[in-house]
């Protein structure tokens, strides 16, 4: 893909040739031949440090609990902040780049405490989150979700006021939804087995 | 025009244009999945409670 200029269109040539990639690894055997090569991983996950006192103690596992889902709140505030200015419905005296670059910010720190204590609570129940399926779509979205902010979502917002409203609010509803779907599943994980 | 300002358009037209695809896979993917997760717990709760 490129214009009259000779321009290519990069970014956009790396999207779909994700969207295919992931359809096609959703779709084969090797999705499968995955999972069960990582089977030796989760098992060490568990004799791992953070393994071992997630299992031993429960108030650790609960304390670092504690601030994954704070994490997870401030990084869902900040989401919904960030996507209700672009739809409109909040903030809308406080210029939009100023949002974005605020919740930004607050994002990212959220993201990194959220996925370290996630990493130290997947160690202590890594045998029961290897065979939930909710589990691996949480992964999933999650990997979507954190692609999309950086390499999606952030290079469409620097030219946030050159863009057409309507791809602004494309962007912004699937943000909301991905991120919905990394929360939801997650509490989906704690409902099961 | 000038080349930096070409390269910006063009910069910008495709954080567009991947903005779209990326947005629309997402959308359909968040469909899709949730309506199935909504039609199993439907069924599990026929299947409990008639």
């Amino acid at each position: 893909m490129s214009d009259a200029g000779g321009f290519v269109y990069k970014r956009s040539v790396l999207v779909l040739l994700a969207m295919i990639a992931a359809l096609w690894f959703a779709l084969s055997d090797l999705r499968v031949e995955a999972w069960h090569g990582l089977l030796p991983l989760f098992e060490w996950m568990e004799t791992t440090p953070f393994g071992v006192i997630g299992k031993t103690w429960g108030w650790a596992f609960a304390t670092v609990e504690a601030f994954h889902l704070l994490a997870m709140a401030l990084l869902g505030g900040a989401v919904l902040v960030a996507d209700g200015r672009l739809l409109g419905l909040v903030l809308r005296e406080t210029p939009a780049r100023q949002v974005q670059e605020q919740c930004h910010t607050l994002f990212v720190w959220s993201l990194v405490v959220a996925v370290f204590t996630g990493i130290f609570m997947a160690c202590g129940v890594a045998s029961k989150i290897y065979y939930l399926e909710v589990f691996w779509y949480k992964m999933l979205a999650l990997s979507v979700g954190v692609v999309f902010a950086f390499f999606v979502r952030r290079p469409l917002v620097a030219h946030v006021y050159q863009v057409p409203s309507n791809t602004i609010r494309l962007v912004a509803i699937a943000s909301v939804m991905i991120w919905f779907s990394v929360a939801a599943t997650g509490r989906w994980i704690g409902f099961s087995g | 025009m000038d080349r930096k300002k070409i390269a910006s358009n063009a910069a910008r037209k495709d954080a567009q244009l991947a903005a779209r695809l990326a947005s629309l896979g997402i959308v359909v993917g968040f469909v899709i999945y949730w309506w199935n997760e909504l039609q199993a717990v439907r069924e599990m709760l026929e299947l409990a409670y008639g």
